[in-house]
């Protein structure tokens, strides 16, 4: 959950990039810091997956700049799907302001999509305040595969995002859709900071 | 221990002075180099004594890391957690203490003192922070803020602009 660092005037959002294994998440965030201006982002820092891969997640920051008198950053994290990244991923999810959830649109892949949200939805019911969710954004990525292999975007919403939470139909390794996916996931955010910033100032 | 309700929660200047006082009165208690602060999120927020000489942003990733896979072994084990941890090494040795169950309390010490002084002089320092922190989450949690028009309009204008849209 956001950091305020009332001294400072800086306030640090972290978005969560997750979803079921080779869904897309790593291309995600590459494609988010393909497509920011290099000033307003800052180094990729790329994970492999294996044991001794070293951190096990991928991580962005980006720099909102100052927002009505606060210095504004994002964090966004991609966190693989394996078990040597539970504690990583715990640890991101605890924070979470932002959850970007992204599905494998494969009809194939359907029930990889499902278990991968009902482990998320233990994960944030295990955070210290699991009363105030993180906001969600689903991505459902491959939408350039042959369309006779997906479902579509009605029937991806039906059955994982019931809630009617934003959603979006993305080709993470083009780029589309996921720059409108962020906006609409940090817009949310920001907007529920805003009693905050006049609170804490 | 209730988990706190924080959603957010901030520092202010008069929260840092105290919870200096309280971790330079435990150094000089216990002999012990350094002592961090380190959220459960994996960023570092406060360091007193001597300057460690480590990447701190790791360190304090690794720690939120530590703490959260112990977690999971304290499950495994029926406990719902382990307030503290220690690792041991041949010259430095690291205590770890939870702190209102959203902070890590980092001890650094070597051999110039022991792991008793430093786990006797803990016990009023974490229940010191304690006090401290859960104090500071329940003011931000009970503060009713005014809506600040001048952020929510900024900060749409800036995502368009940095979204491209």
């Amino acid at each position: 959950m956001a950091h305020w660092h009332t001294e400072a005037k800086e306030i640090t959002a972290t978005f969560a990039i997750v979803g079921p294994a080779r869904s897309g998440k790593s291309s995600v965030l590459r494609c988010v810091f393909d497509r920011i201006a290099p000033a307003r982002r800052g180094v990729l820092a790329p994970s492999g997956t294996g044991p001794a891969a070293g951190p096990l997640l991928d991580w962005l920051p980006l720099d909102l700049g100052q927002l009505g008198g606060w210095h504004v950053q994002v964090h966004l994290y991609a966190i693989p799907l394996v078990a040597h990244a539970d504690a990583t991923r715990r640890v991101v999810l605890t924070d979470a302001d932002g959850v970007l959830f992204v599905t494998d649109s494969q009809a194939s892949r359907l029930e990889d999509n499902v278990v991968a949200l009902r482990d998320l939805r233990d994960q944030l019911a295990a955070r210290p305040a699991p009363g105030l969710a993180p906001m969600m954004v689903y991505l459902h990525n491959k939408r350039d595969l042959p369309a006779e292999l997906l479902l579509s975007a009605a029937a991806l919403d039906e059955a994982i995002n019931p809630e009617g939470a934003p959603s979006f139909e993305c080709d993470a390794l083009r780029g589309v859709g996921v720059l409108e996916a962020l906006h609409a996931s940090v817009t949310l955010v920001m907007r529920r900071l805003v009693p905050r910033a006049g609170a804490a100032s | 221990m209730t988990a706190p309700r924080a959603a957010s929660w901030a520092f202010h200047e008069e929260d840092s002075v105290r919870i200096h006082g309280v971790l330079l009165e435990f150094l000089r208690e216990s002999s012990s180099r350094t002592a961090l602060l380190v959220d459960r999120a994996g960023q570092m927020l406060i360091t007193v004594g001597e300057p460690p000489n480590f990447d701190p942003t790791a360190f304090a990733s690794l720690t939120a890391a530590d703490f959260s896979a112990n977690d999971q072994l304290a499950r495994l084990l029926g406990e719902s957690e382990f307030g503290t941890l220690f690792h041991q090494g041949e010259r430095e040795s690291l205590y770890l203490a939870d702190i209102a169950r959203r902070v890590i309390l980092v001890v650094l010490f070597d051999n110039r003192t022991t792991l008793g002084l430093v786990k006797l002089r803990l016990r009023a320092t974490v229940g010191d922070l304690s006090s401290i922190f859960t104090a500071m989450f329940a003011r931000d949690t009970g503060t009713s803020g005014h809506v600040d028009a001048a952020f929510v309009g900024e900060a749409e204008d800036e995502l368009d602009k940095l979204f491209g849209s």
